[in-house]
């Protein structure tokens, strides 16, 4: 078959490229460096750029970050937490959105060291979307913590005082309460599925989408793979919105939960 | 836990890589917030505040503008009612003016009459003593005429006189 082209499927763990002690340093996490110092060049010039009457860049960046904002005030549904959480939900949009894009310039991946890609999307490695889910649970957790106390903050897991306070007011309500204490504990599994169940998404969606382009890009090589390059590029934005948008919604939750108690 | 990190590490996780990706997307966090979100945020509310304070300053200058308006307004009806009422005022001294004007008139009138009524008599005198003068002289003819005589010029200057004297008494 003319319009068949022999693509190799990209491996699901992310590819060592140098070792410095006991660390494996690879492609996904090169490339992860490489972002980190794109952007801090790129925002160190805006912020030195950034005056009250904007420049065409700054106001495209007001208008993405306006953006956000509006996303977050509508689920949380107050500015005032929307502008809070706008550093974390604007990192992991712009972060993802980005490591999600990358890998869709021609080119990119195609870089060999050793035999090896040099370059790999950071989301196509687990270890990347599964740290990123875990700072992202942890901050929403330091953000709970700040705003209603450890105390507070750990009573939403460990009932204790409800279970006491059920009793004093009968069996049945005492009963309720112990049902209440089990779901206490339960959350905090719910805490920890949240890391994996992130992740996972994330991870799955950009492998997934990577092993397709490949079998399509064998398959048939001509114009097939451009629509599904181009729904990829859709998928990239939409889990990075995904996965900020489910950060906003866990920390919404938890200042509820906090507020409740 | 042995047996979720081995089925994790099917999918490649290995705890090492995972803090180095969480090392570096806190960079990251730590980078986008200080360097974009801050002063991206900051010149957001800043052209806000600028706008709103424009909107307020607009909003306080359409007040006074609309008080000022009054005011003016105030005064325009002031003066008007001012205007009427000097109007009304000289319209009362211009009827004062006329019937002073009327009086004097009347009175000039009455004076002129009056002056008339004594020039008249003045003449009504002199034209009597003209009457007498010529009735006089009228009855001397006829009586030359009556006694055909012809008296000297001393004689008939005397009975003249005398004749004079008689009517006037």
């Amino acid at each position: 078959m003319i319009f068949q082209v022999p693509t190799a499927q990209p491996p699901i763990e992310a590819e060592p490229i140098i070792t410095i002690g006991a660390l494996h340093i690879t492609n996904a996490m090169l490339l992860g460096v490489v972002l980190t110092i794109t952007l801090f060049l790129f925002f160190s010039r805006v912020k030195k750029k950034a005056s009250i009457v904007p420049s065409k860049l700054q106001a495209a960046l007001e208008i993405l970050v306006g953006g956000f904002i509006t996303l977050l005030e509508q689920i949380t549904g107050d500015r005032a937490k929307a502008e809070k959480l706008l550093p974390l939900v604007g990192t992991i949009f712009i972060f993802f959105g980005l490591s999600n894009f990358i890998g869709l310039i021609p080119g990119v991946t195609s870089i060999t060291y050793n035999g090896i890609a040099l370059f790999r999307t950071p989301t196509n490695d687990f270890n990347m979307t599964f740290s990123v889910a875990l700072a992202v649970v942890i901050l929403t957790q330091i953000m709970s913590i700040r705003a209603f106390g450890l105390f507070g903050h750990i009573g939403k897991f460990i009932k204790v005082k409800e279970v006491i306070q059920g009793f004093k007011k009968g069996i049945g309500a005492g009963v309720l309460s112990i049902v209440d204490f089990l779901i206490g504990l339960l959350d905090i599994v719910g805490e920890i599925a949240k890391v994996v169940s992130l992740s996972l998404r994330l991870f799955g969606n950009m492998y997934a989408g990577e092993v397709l382009a490949a079998i399509l890009l064998g398959a048939f090589a001509v114009a097939v793979p451009a629509p599904w390059m181009a729904m990829n590029m859709l998928v990239a934005v939409l889990q990075a919105m995904v996965f900020g948008s489910l950060t906003a919604a866990y920390y919404t939750l938890a200042v509820e939960q906090s507020e409740a108690t | 836990m042995e047996y979720i990190l081995d089925t994790l590490g099917k999918i490649g996780f290995e705890w090492r890589q995972g803090l180095f990706n969480l090392v570096n997307f806190l960079i990251i966090f730590w980078i986008l917030k200080r360097y974009a979100f801050k002063p991206l945020m900051k010149a957001i509310n800043e052209r806000q505040d600028a706008a709103r304070e424009a909107h307020d300053n607009f909003e306080s200058a359409k007040t006074e503008l609309g008080m000022a308006k009054q005011r003016a307004q105030t005064l325009v009806d002031e003066a008007k009612v001012e205007a009427n009422k000097v109007i009304e005022k000289s319209y009362e001294q211009a009827a004062l003016v006329a019937v002073e004007m009327k009086d004097k008139a009347k009175k000039e009138i009455e004076a002129l009459v009056e002056q008339a009524k004594r020039n008249i008599e003045i003449d009504k005198k002199e034209m009597k003593e003209a009457l007498r003068k010529e009735t006089v002289e009228l009855v001397m003819l006829a009586t030359e005429k009556i006694i055909r005589e012809r008296l000297d010029e001393k004689k008939d200057q005397e009975y003249i006189k005398e004749l004079i004297g008689s009517l006037k008494s």
